[in-house]
């Protein structure tokens, strides 16, 4: 099965295409403090140089930063706290999940509606509340998110656990001795897992669209250099640089585009009979 | 008809419940243990610990949590959501003040990707395979790519800074002194790039659910069996499988209401927009905790009550619970 999976992402033309974007921009965010000695906040030449001028291949923001250097710093933090907030989400999301599906009854029935409940509730503002009253820093949006995108995870797992511990496999393992306990750690849910990496990749996208938009309102970490961040810094600007705005809401685009293209390229994968569907109906 | 009315009755309870879980969650988050509303309050600022205790004591946060839970429950149920802290006026005046804009807004965005998703989607379904299918798609996926806020912005570089055709941002023309249907046209211009902005994204998703489901529902036994009973190709798409494709649409509308409400504090912030979203926003960056609370509660309530119409409608649309 595993062998041939990322030939088989391949296959599928836009995730072969986001997969190489991805890669790129993972590795420019891992390796750019080699070649970006300075940091993305400090002052390198006059205001608002336009781009490929003076040395500056993206030109300079509004008080006279590198904006590639930003740019790259931004890929960074919207890649780290995105991939954190899923990592956040996909927990809580296995463990109500799968706690509804293998207990049922009503503890699977108050998990449902407190599940129903964060689904939704307007998440944004929730996030706005939860970082205005934890204070605003990494932490607290990686929380934030987290707290409010579960649901989908939640449900996923939920369903797959309720259909899995009907079949045979399951059956044998509980004649052969097996305790429940170890028949849902060992048996149910990594079966479930291939339908929670495909979600967990589309969420990763969710949360850099989440995150941005809390930066660009400027609720974000003050200490990190994000895209949303300089988007929400150079609106002031629109007029005279409306580079620095567009640049970075492109990056956005792209990287959020090639996640959900990658997504979609997992589903066929993973689990090619719900692809089928989806491509036909 | 009963079974349906009691389904009703139960997805009320439901609801009742689902606002009770919003007022817990809103209580506890005015006192989670690493601060509390007053800590917000004061924020860095080197405050007086006596004018820090006198705070506490004005907003009962000395008394038993029981107690306080239950003056604040007896408080939202006689809609009392307290004083802005900032500005003196009930949070609930502030509120219902800035409804009507926000209201406005979100209608407006719903019903203009409704109509245009629907309609991409019902070309797609027809052409599915060819060019049109495909360019729908990439639109659909760009779409929903792209940060609405940016959009925003880009939207007005272009119409409204490069190409100066309308309106950047506020609801009306200040000092107009337009009526009638003047100003009914002036605030329509104003609504053009927020609903641009912010109902894009839904456009792509409705013609993406439309898409599939028309495909889906045209496969079904049903269909055939109308097809060999030889009713009209038009006929069949109009009366079954337009009715059956557009019940996930229904659902979709209320589980996206939240996402809605999200998108429009966003965007009233990006266009200036006098709604509740823009004064969640206005009352973070003034630390204004009973307003940032108070809109949160009344947002979450109008999901619900969103959520609870869509539910009802499907139960009366959807032919299948008609047999039973």
């Amino acid at each position: 099965m595993r062998r041939g999976l990322i030939k088989r992402i391949f296959s599928h033309g836009g995730a072969a295409a986001g997969l190489v974007f991805l890669t790129l921009l993972i590795v420019t965010a891992l390796v750019s403090p080699l070649f970006i000695e300075r940091s993305p906040w400090a002052l390198v030449g006059k205001p608002l140089i336009a781009p490929f001028a003076d040395g500056f291949l993206l030109g300079t923001d509004m008080i006279g930063r590198d904006v590639f250097a930003q740019l790259v710093y931004g890929a960074r933090f919207s890649l780290l706290i995105g991939l954190l907030s899923t990592v956040v989400s996909v927990g809580i999301g296995i463990t109500i999940g799968a706690t509804a599906g293998f207990f049922r009854g009503w503890i699977d029935e108050g998990l449902m509606r407190v599940t129903e409940f964060f689904q939704i509730i307007p998440g944004l503002i929730l996030i706005m509340v939860l970082v205005a009253v934890m204070g605003a820093s990494m932490w607290s949006v990686v929380i934030g998110i987290g707290v409010v995108s579960w649901p989908a995870v939640a449900r996923i797992v939920r369903s797959e656990i309720l259909s899995l511990r009907t079949r045979q496999f399951v059956d044998a393992a509980r004649v052969a001795g097996q305790r429940p306990m170890t028949i849902l750690f060992v048996q149910l849910l990594p079966n479930a897992m291939s339908a929670v990496i495909v979600i967990a990749s589309v969420m990763v996208a969710q949360a850099i669209l989440i995150e941005s938009g809390l930066s660009f309102l400027g609720l974000g970490d003050p200490n990190v250099v994000t895209w949303g961040y300089m988007i929400g810094a150079a609106r002031p600007y629109l007029r005279e640089a409306w580079w620095l705005s567009a640049m970075p809401g492109i990056a956005i685009l792209l990287t959020v585009l090639a996640i959900n293209l990658v997504g979609d390229g997992l589903t066929t994968a993973l689990n090619p009979r719900k692809a089928r569907n989806q491509e036909r109906g | 008809m009963p079974s349906k009315l009691s389904y009703v009755g139960r997805r009320l309870l439901r609801s009742i419940f689902v606002v009770f879980g919003i007022m817990l969650v809103a209580f506890f988050m005015l006192r989670l243990p690493s601060g509390d509303v007053v800590d917000f309050l004061v924020g860095d600022q080197p405050v007086d610990p006596e004018y820090v205790a006198q705070l506490r004591r004005k907003l009962g946060l000395d008394l038993p949590v029981m107690q306080q839970f239950f003056i604040y429950a007896k408080q939202l149920v006689q809609f009392d959501l307290g004083n802005s802290l900032r500005q003196q006026a009930p949070v609930l005046d502030l509120i219902l003040e800035r409804l009507p804009a926000t209201l406005l807004l979100a209608a407006v965005v719903m019903l203009f990707s409704l109509t245009t998703g629907i309609a991409l989607g019902l070309m797609a379904a027809r052409r599915a395979g060819r060019w049109q299918d495909s360019a729908i798609s990439t639109f659909a996926l760009l779409g929903y790519a792209t940060p609405n806020f940016w959009f925003g912005l880009m939207l007005v570089l272009v119409l409204a800074v490069w190409f100066p055709l309308l309106p950047p941002y506020g609801m009306r023309t200040i000092g107009s002194g337009a009526s009638g249907f003047a100003y009914a046209q002036d605030v329509a211009a104003h609504l053009v790039l927020p609903t641009l902005a912010l109902g894009t994204h839904y456009m792509g998703v409705f013609a993406r659910i439309t898409r599939a489901s028309m495909i889906e529902v045209a496969d079904m036994e049903f269909i055939k069996a109308a097809r060999a009973k030889g009713i009209t190709e038009g006929q069949i798409v109009r009366r079954h499988v337009l009715r059956n494709a557009l019940l996930p649409i229904v659902s979709y509308i209320g589980l996206q209401a939240g996402g809605l409400v999200s998108g429009t504090v966003l965007i009233e912030t990006v266009f200036a927009w006098p709604g509740i979203g823009r004064l969640a926003y206005d009352s973070i960056i003034s630390r204004d905790f009973t307003v940032l609370m108070g809109t949160f509660f009344v947002t979450s309530v109008m999901v619900i009550l969103i959520n609870l119409a869509t539910d009802v409608i499907y139960t009366f649309i959807d032919p299948r619970i008609e047999v039973q």
